[in-house]
């Protein structure tokens, strides 16, 4: 599983097996991912995103309370830099749309990675109004996306960046 | 007020019960009846909605009114030998439901009826007035939780069992043989909600 969640395409956005926090799976070790994945890829994709699976044998698990749980992202550095605007909070907000208003607590763990090898993890749960704040505050403290500088999430989520080396 | 299947809900009991109000005897026991279960369904339609409030108000007010007008509506139910919480007002006070965890095994596209991963259509998009959603046709549900935010959001409790010592409790003296007391919980004022925000998916 490690090499796994050490795949990283430098332009790609590489999602990788797992789900953010700690929920109940059913048995096996097959690579799995949260039920929204298939709406994820295929909306980010039409928006004209590169977006691919670590692993071809995927099993999806759905969890049926009102929370989003969002797959596991590994994005390269560079990616940031191909757009104009926020790629990831435009990300969540696609996502969002698509679904019914009820939707709001939102689960994220993503993570970022610089050419020098650095990662930079995004892990968010809360509102998910607030998240879409939260994830372009990230994208700022990268030096991408609207403004510059380091920015901080706001509301009541618990979204927090870290670097890890 | 929204137009949200929870507030259109909500606007037909507050109507009823109002027209109640006016004449308590041109209303049938089932027409109670079915007021407390739609005030319920109200309720439970509306977490996280602006009119949150007002439905739990009213559902309050639901429960004092039947109670005053015709108690024999608030026995306590039995089932064999053991007693039953089953009130609809009283159960809407739980705001907890239930969350099952499912593993997809086989899904298809509801436009083309492909594999929702290789198909064109993408989840939420419209095709010919029609919304692609992935159908699941073979599933494994793998275990249920108890959640403060069901994504069904009638996934409710709908009864349970009450024991002995509570309803002695609610009535204030031991219960006799035979005995179905009638329940006083709406004549008091509202003990509130029971909630727990941190039940989450484990």
């Amino acid at each position: 599983m490690t090499d796994v969640l050490d795949d990283w395409d430098e332009d790609d956005i590489v999602v990788v097996p797992g789900l953010p926090g700690r929920l109940s799976l059913p048995e096996g070790d097959r690579p799995t991912y949260p039920g929204l994945t298939l709406a994820f890829v295929k909306i980010n994709r039409a928006a004209g995103l590169s977006i691919r699976l670590a692993t071809e044998d995927k099993r999806e698990v759905i969890h049926h309370a009102a929370d989003i749980w969002l797959p596991i992202l590994n994005v390269g550095l560079q990616v940031l830099a191909g757009g104009a605007g926020n790629i990831l909070a435009e990300m969540l907000i696609r996502v969002f749309d698509s679904l019914p208003r009820r939707k709001t607590i939102a689960h994220i763990e993503w993570n970022v990675q610089a050419p020098d090898g650095s990662v930079h993890e995004f892990r968010y749960d809360g509102d998910s109004e607030t998240a879409v704040e939260a994830a372009r505050a990230f994208e700022r403290s990268l030096g991408y996306g609207e403004g510059k500088g380091k920015g901080k999430g706001k509301g009541k989520g618990k979204g927090k960046g870290k670097v890890v080396k | 007020m929204s137009s949200s299947k929870g507030a259109r809900e909500l606007d037909a009991v507050r109507k009823a019960l109002d027209r109640y109000l006016v004449g308590p005897d041109s209303a049938t026991d089932e027409q109670l009846q079915t007021l407390r279960v739609r005030a319920r369904r109200a309720i439970d339609s509306l977490d996280d909605e602006p009119e949150f409030d007002t439905a739990h108000a009213t559902l309050d007010e639901v429960g004092r009114f039947i109670r005053s007008v015709r108690p024999e509506l608030c026995r306590f139910t039995t089932d064999e030998d053991n007693f039953v919480r089953d009130c609809p007002v009283d159960l809407g006070h739980v705001r907890l439901g239930m969350s099952v965890g499912v593993e997809v095994e086989e899904s298809e596209c509801s436009i083309c009826g492909e594999d929702p991963w290789t198909c064109p259509h993408v989840p939420g998009q419209t095709y010919d007035g029609k919304r692609m959603v992935p159908v699941i046709t073979k599933a494994n549900f793998f275990e249920v939780s108890v959640v403060s935010r069901p994504d069904f959001n009638d996934a409710r409790f709908m009864s349970q069992g009450l024991p002995r010592a509570e309803v002695e409790a609610a009535i204030g003296r031991p219960l006799l043989p035979g005995d179905r007391p009638i329940c006083n919980r709406c004549t008091t004022p509202c003990p509130g909600l029971i909630d727990n925000p941190r039940a989450i998916h484990g």
